[in-house]
């Protein structure tokens, strides 16, 4: 505080007349609350309304999605997409340990349990970020 | 006007009382007029630049951290404003009679003769802040005339308090020597 003291007390006071304001031009308020007026209201109710995050619901339904088309395709059912399908697991299989997990009538490929193993990870994380978050901006 | 009173106007605001926006404009539209002012020297472009921060503030009501003070929050968008508005025109502020003086020609019995000694003072500092950047006309204006402190200014700059000192110093010299320079001799315009 001595160092904001001694820059207060210097010479350039003398000159600038300190706590001098330069007023808004008469009729402002007015002027601004009339601009104002067309603007949509920034209501906080809509926010505080929602319980949950679209973005990782939307994030989930998707990645679900590609898994079950996955898992399908995985099976044999469509014999062009199974070949499709596995040129692209083989893609990303280098380098990857050889997992074998083995359903009930069901077969599911190494790829497909890293991709569902991650996708659950993401969703967790997301929800308690999203709910962290929208915990502190609700909080006055 | 203390936090309390700032988290009761904003969250009337944000819960559609469009009017209590009008109590926080009249709460801090001449300090935001004053910086505006100070920084870019005309009233005319001050109060464009207070009208686009307050519509600022009441676009982004909803990111305002209840933690901090409204006066802060929003002199940064006048601040932030007032720097953007400067540099988007790109030209050197055309100093006029009514804010950042015009190169003429002032010798001491001319000037004397038509101006009272408290306009003489003004239109010296009006001239020295018209050769300053536009930063540095907002850290004179946050320090001397809106007497905020150096935390204040800290956070209304986004600078750390470290930088705020130096620029600080170095403004205020170079004011110094421009006014002692114009007070001691006659002034010649280019």
């Amino acid at each position: 505080m001595n160092i904001e003291q001694n820059l207060r007390e210097d010479q350039l006071r003398d000159f600038l007349n300190p706590g001098e304001i330069e007023k808004a031009p008469d009729g402002f308020t007015g002027r601004m609350m009339n601009r104002l007026s067309v603007e949509p209201v920034p209501v906080l109710n809509r926010a505080k309304g929602r319980n949950y995050s679209l973005v990782p619901a939307i994030s989930a339904v998707v990645t679900l999605a590609l898994v079950v088309i996955a898992i399908i395709f995985d099976t044999g059912k469509s014999q062009s997409a199974d070949i499709l399908w596995s040129r692209v697991i083989k893609a990303f299989q280098p380098g990857l340990p050889a997992i074998n997990f083995t359903l009930p009538e069901l077969t599911v490929s190494n790829i497909i349990v890293y991709i569902m193993s991650l996708s659950i990870l993401l969703l967790v994380f997301d929800l308690v970020l999203s709910g962290y978050f929208g915990r502190r901006k609700s909080t006055h | 006007m203390n936090k309390n009173e700032d988290i009761f106007l904003v969250n009337q605001v944000l819960g559609g009382n469009v009017n209590a926006f009008r109590t926080i404009i009249d709460l801090h539209k001449d300090k935001a007029f004053n910086l505006a002012y100070r920084m870019c020297g005309s009233r005319e472009d001050a109060e464009e630049i207070i009208q686009d921060s307050f519509l600022k503030a009441y676009r982004s009501l909803r990111e305002f951290r209840m933690d901090s003070l409204f006066a802060t929050w929003f002199y940064r968008i006048v601040y932030n404003t007032s720097v953007s508005f400067i540099r988007a025109k790109k030209e050197i502020i055309i100093l006029s009679g009514d804010c950042f003086p015009d190169s003429q020609k002032y010798s001491d019995t001319n000037y004397f003769e038509s101006v009272s000694e408290e306009e003489h003072k003004r239109k010296l500092v009006n001239y020295a802040l018209g050769k300053l950047s536009e930063e540095e006309r907002g850290l004179i204006s946050l320090f001397y005339y809106d007497e905020h402190t150096l935390a204040e200014i800290s956070e209304i700059t986004c600078e750390n308090i470290s930088n705020i000192k130096v620029k600080l110093h170095r403004s205020r010299k170079k004011m110094l020597e421009i006014l002692t320079g114009i007070n001691n001799r006659k002034v010649i315009a280019k």
